[in-house]
């Protein structure tokens, strides 16, 4: 029988992540509330409703832009609440809605315009321009949002590297910062100091507040009072590489085992680029512990990373953690460099009876498999280990199993699983058909933002 | 997202909405012929650069004496937001009225906008007997526009 009562964390942390997500499309909500209330929608004939149209298809196009930027702003109380990996798709869902609606904006509000001018639609994107420098600014906006969806489109379609996709993503806030003027000065939803002006300079003020805080402020600040250095870089016979980082205080960050942060090497060819990689030891009071595999191009080259060099932390981030338990028992199950969370939550001694599963092509590949027996030897959990190549399902050709063979008592445990998207969704049926409440399943995505 | 979470969302954003209907004003713009209302020419056609010279719809001289009512109309100025026309009524060298012939284009905002900018110009011109009065503030393209035609219409009444 199948435990499908809902524990009360597990309950709580879905009531506010959905209030939180619920509260971001309602202030798309309040932005056309206030829009109506102020006269948007007064007309004299009825084709002004298309108008009206186009502009409540910008007034939401700039709600979701500005929620986006929160959702990846690092604000803790995002991160807790929705995780990073949540809060990351949520940001990605969101901008979809926010391009298209962009589009609409733009062409309903040319076209009507046009109509009501007897311009032609080309002349009309001229004629924009003389209503001063943000209709210019903003039309340059328009180019590069599009310019980085349809990168972002090819680079997921051709795998490209996540470094080109970042470098592209940050145009971003180029164009935003060139679109936001025309909001205020040109929408007239802002003219006049009435409470919907307060409700968008409160939007935007928390929002860029928030992103300056928490991704550039924190940062330098914690760098100074950290002083973290990479102290210590071993490579391990599976090819993985484990980089140990000495700094003070480092007890104050708060990580827990499990948790990544994102770290940005300041040296040259790294500086440019902060990677999210979990931490592959329980956090210490002056050292941290990252170790990672060669995948991106960024971590095959950390193998060479000069002794000594600086490094700007943001994090800790992720839910993946003892606090997100709601059953008596855990299971661990890892692929391949996936083991680092869980390697650092087994160390830190998790309550009631532990299964560790290792996936993995081979023993000689199985990172920190040394590591992983000696804990789980210290703390009496029982360690499976899944050789192989792929078969069907999460496990391998050589050993077909399931989580239920592996673990009888399934429906008691929370599972933590850890590893490529398609791997973890395997594992994610299995232990979904086997029974495991949806809620005493972990999965921690790096999502790239 | 689940369907509950769906209906939060949905209902959420209904509610929100509804009070921003519940807030608003009366959404069909009045049409009935206020000033702003332009005015089907009176068969001539400015020039959009020059003041028109000629008194229009009402004959006579140079408007002294009589009582008789005159319009002069101002030139027709264009700016990205449509064009703009004034005209103005005066008895015995007073200005009685203030039209616009005139004022941006058939745009509910336009419509809007010009419905509050041309009764306060008309109230301050009326006011100031000049047209040398401020500008309407939220009606940035109407104002320079319609107060240039209106220095034109001053003009060519021979009151300025």
């Amino acid at each position: 029988m199948a435990v499908t009562a809902t524990s009360p964390v597990a309950r709580s942390r879905e009531l506010r992540s959905t209030a939180l997500v619920a509260a971001l499309w309602w202030a798309a909500a309040i932005g056309v509330a206030f829009f109506i209330a102020g006269g948007g929608l007064q007309y004299s004939q009825s084709i002004d409703f298309i108008y009206s149209f186009g502009r409540v298809a910008g007034i939401v196009a700039a709600v979701l832009v500005m929620n986006q930027v929160l959702l990846i702003s690092r604000v803790p109380w995002i991160e807790r609440v929705l995780g990073h990996d949540r809060a990351a798709a949520t940001h990605t869902r969101m901008g979809k809605v926010a391009f298209i609606l962009m589009l609409v904006h733009a062409s309903v509000i040319l076209a009507m315009t046009a109509h009501y001018d007897g311009r032609s639609f080309g002349d009309t994107v001229v004629a924009m321009r003389s209503l001063g420098w943000f209709m210019t600014t903003a039309q340059i906006a328009l180019a590069l949002f599009a310019i980085v969806v349809a990168t972002s489109l090819l680079i997921v379609r051709r795998h490209w590297r996540y470094e080109t996709w970042h470098a592209v993503h940050v145009i971003v806030y180029i164009a935003i910062a060139l679109v936001v003027p025309h909001q205020f000065i040109e929408g007239s939803t802002f003219r006049g100091k009435g409470l919907a002006w307060y409700f968008w300079l409160l939007l935007y003020v928390v929002t860029f507040g928030s992103w300056l805080l928490f991704r550039v402020l924190r940062p330098l600040v914690l760098a100074r009072r950290h002083g973290l250095a990479v102290a210590e870089v071993t490579s391990n016979p599976d090819g993985s590489t484990s980089i140990v980082m000495t700094g003070r205080h480092l007890d104050r960050l708060g990580a827990k085992p499990g948790q990544f942060l994102l770290w940005r090497f300041l040296t040259k060819g790294y500086w440019r680029e902060a990677h999210p990689y979990s931490l592959s030891q329980a956090p210490a009071t002056n050292s941290l512990r990252i170790t990672v595999k060669a995948s991106g191009d960024g971590s095959a080259r950390l193998a060479d990373i000069p002794v000594g060099t600086r490094v700007l932390a943001e994090g800790p981030l992720g839910v993946f953690t003892e606090a997100a338990r709601t059953r008596p028992g855990v299971v661990f199950v890892a692929s391949g460099i996936g083991v680092t969370p869980l390697r650092a939550m087994l160390e830190a001694a998790p309550t009631g009876p532990v299964d560790v599963i290792l996936r993995s092509r081979s023993e000689q590949e199985s990172p920190l498999r040394d590591e992983i027996h000696e804990l789980a030897k210290r703390h009496g959990a029982t360690v499976h280990e899944v050789f192989g190549s792929r078969g069907f399902g999460w496990a391998s050709v050589a050993r077909p199993a399931t989580l239920k063979n592996v673990v009888p008592d399934l429906e008691d445990r929370d599972v933590f699983i850890c590893g490529p998207v398609q791997w973890a969704d395997a594992v994610e049926a299995d232990a979904l058909a086997a029974g495991v409440a949806p809620e005493a399943i972990h999965r921690e995505r790096f999502g790239w933002s | 997202m689940r369907g509950s979470h769906l209906a939060v969302v949905v209902g959420g954003c209904a509610v929100i909405v509804a009070a921003g209907f519940a807030a608003a004003p009366p959404m069909k713009l009045g049409s009935a012929a206020g000033p702003q209302e332009p005015v089907p020419g009176d068969s001539h056609q400015a020039d959009p650069n020059q003041p028109d010279p000629t008194p229009g719809a009402t004959a006579g001289g140079s408007g002294v004496g009589g009582g008789q009512a005159q319009t002069f109309d101002g030139p027709a100025v264009s700016n990205v937001r449509g064009t703009y026309q004034a005209q103005i009524t005066v008895v015995d060298g007073v200005v009685t009225d203030v039209v616009a012939l005139q004022a941006g284009t058939s745009a509910a905002e336009s419509v809007a906008v010009n419905s509050m900018a041309i009764p306060l110009f008309k109230e301050r011109v009326l006011e100031a007997q000049s047209a040398d009065v401020e500008a309407v503030s939220g009606a940035s393209f109407t104002s320079p526009a319609f107060l240039e035609s209106l220095a034109g219409a001053f003009e060519a009444a021979g009151l300025s």
